[in-house]
């Protein structure tokens, strides 16, 4: 049964606001904060939305569309399409900036697309070294702390290296 | 679910693809954990797997329209019904020179498949392999450092030796000329071409080898034509081993083809 919202108007802003509450799976931030909608087209009551991966390998993305359909048959009685793009690549700058610092808290760092390194999710120290490009999911590479002593991973950015030496 | 837009060519030069994908990613997240030679390469090698499924399921999606029949390609078709590369199906237990050479040329093979097919597409089957070949390409650059560090010593250039001799060849049986023109033509308007494909793949694995520091005797990589006719893995033949995974992979769904996992 679809249970449809009281809206006056559906527009961009509402999906977005929608979408916000679908989750990573594996992270503890939206989809729209983490950046993974690319538009999102409203025609009367119908909504189309693209999203783009972080990684087109990543094993979520079916879980993912199925969740951002749902939400979205909840907000409207119209048609709901989730389509995934490969046009374009997600990198980690498209995180919202007050998502970063709950990622930070989760223990998570981030590697900006254009540096070669993260900071220290726990105490934000620039001296940080990389383990391995790869880490525990796709998105992830390993690197450790050198002021702190911790080991970390960080959101890393799909494709060419990061410059940094394997 | 958006049907499929191509003929028989296109099915089967989509399919071969594919199931290159499944194959070196199922051989190799069955081995992600315990094959690597310490924790950080085996967290590689589960990401390298995942990558390969990713991509291999992208590629499935375009035929079958909807996970449930991405399903259905990969568990109730038979060995004889899959269609990839020796190359792709090429397996052995704890070999690292030999998971080395044969993920390096899968990869190399990768790229050169996308780059051609990018030139010949557009829309979303440019935006598709030029992703595929954007995550391969950190594949290629993984594993050549492997060959280097393997170099380094000479118990690793005659284990890189030994796999080469059994792999390179293989390089050459995973195009598909006639599959590839007439899937291409289909499907973008124009020809995937295998023999460039091929001398592409070649090129950038000569150079990587410096084959000379690798095969004993002044012997040389020898040169790839690719086959007359679709030969081994393209024809529908695999090996025992595939035979084996195959039906453990597969056993699970067969016996309860009815439950949704999502």
């Amino acid at each position: 049964m679809t249970v449809r919202e009281a809206s006056a108007v559906l527009d961009a802003d509402a999906v977005v606001r929608a979408l916000q509450d679908v989750d990573d799976p594996e992270l503890p931030i939206s989809i729209v904060d983490l950046g993974l909608v690319e538009s999102v087209d409203v025609d009367g009551e119908d909504v189309r939305v693209r999203l783009l991966p972080t990684f087109s390998g990543c094993p979520a993305l079916a879980h993912i569309g199925e969740h951002a359909r749902r939400r979205l048959h909840e907000l409207t009685g119209g048609n709901v399409e989730v389509t995934w793009s490969h046009a374009g690549r997600w990198t980690p700058d498209r995180i919202a900036p007050h998502a970063q610092g709950s990622l930070a808290e989760y223990g998570v760092g981030c590697i900006a697309a254009a540096a070669f390194t993260a900071p220290c999710p726990s105490c934000a120290s620039p001296a940080t070294e990389r383990v391995s490009r790869f880490g525990s999911s796709l998105c992830r590479s390993s690197f450790r702390c050198t002021a702190c002593g911790s080991r970390f991973e960080a959101l890393k950015s799909p494709g060419a290296a990061h410059g940094a030496p394997a | 679910m958006t049907a499929f837009a191509g003929g028989d060519a296109a099915r089967a030069f989509v399919l071969q693809w594919a199931d290159d994908a499944f194959v070196s990613g199922h051989w190799l997240s069955s081995a992600a954990g315990t094959y690597g030679p310490d924790l950080e390469e085996n967290l590689a090698l589960g990401s390298i797997a995942q990558e390969h499924l990713g991509h291999a399921r992208a590629l499935y999606l375009t035929l079958a329209g909807d996970d449930r029949g991405v399903d259905r390609l990969v568990f109730l078709r038979d060995a004889a019904e899959f269609r990839s590369s020796s190359l792709a199906d090429a397996w052995v237990a704890n070999d690292w020179a030999f998971l080395t050479v044969k993920e390096l040329l899968c990869a190399l093979l990768e790229v050169a498949r996308c780059g051609a097919v990018a030139e010949a597409a557009s829309g979303t089957w440019r935006d598709l392999s030029a992703t595929i070949a954007r995550d391969v390409e950190v594949h290629v650059e993984h594993w050549q450092q492997w060959v280097v560090r393997l170099g380094a010593a000479a118990e690793g250039r005659e284990r890189v030796g030994a796999a080469l001799r059994v792999l390179w060849p293989l390089l050459g049986d995973a195009v598909d000329a006639a599959t590839w023109r007439d899937g291409g033509k289909e499907l973008f308007g124009a020809d995937v071409a295998a023999d460039r494909v091929l001398a592409q793949a070649a090129k950038r694995g000569r150079a990587i080898f410096g084959a000379a520091a690798f095969l004993a005797g002044g012997s040389d990589l020898p040169d790839l034509r690719p086959p007359a006719v679709a030969s081994g893995g393209r024809a529908g033949r695999h090996d025992a081993a595939f035979v084996r995974a195959l039906h453990e992979l597969q056993s699970v769904y067969r016996s309860a083809p009815e439950v949704q996992l999502t």
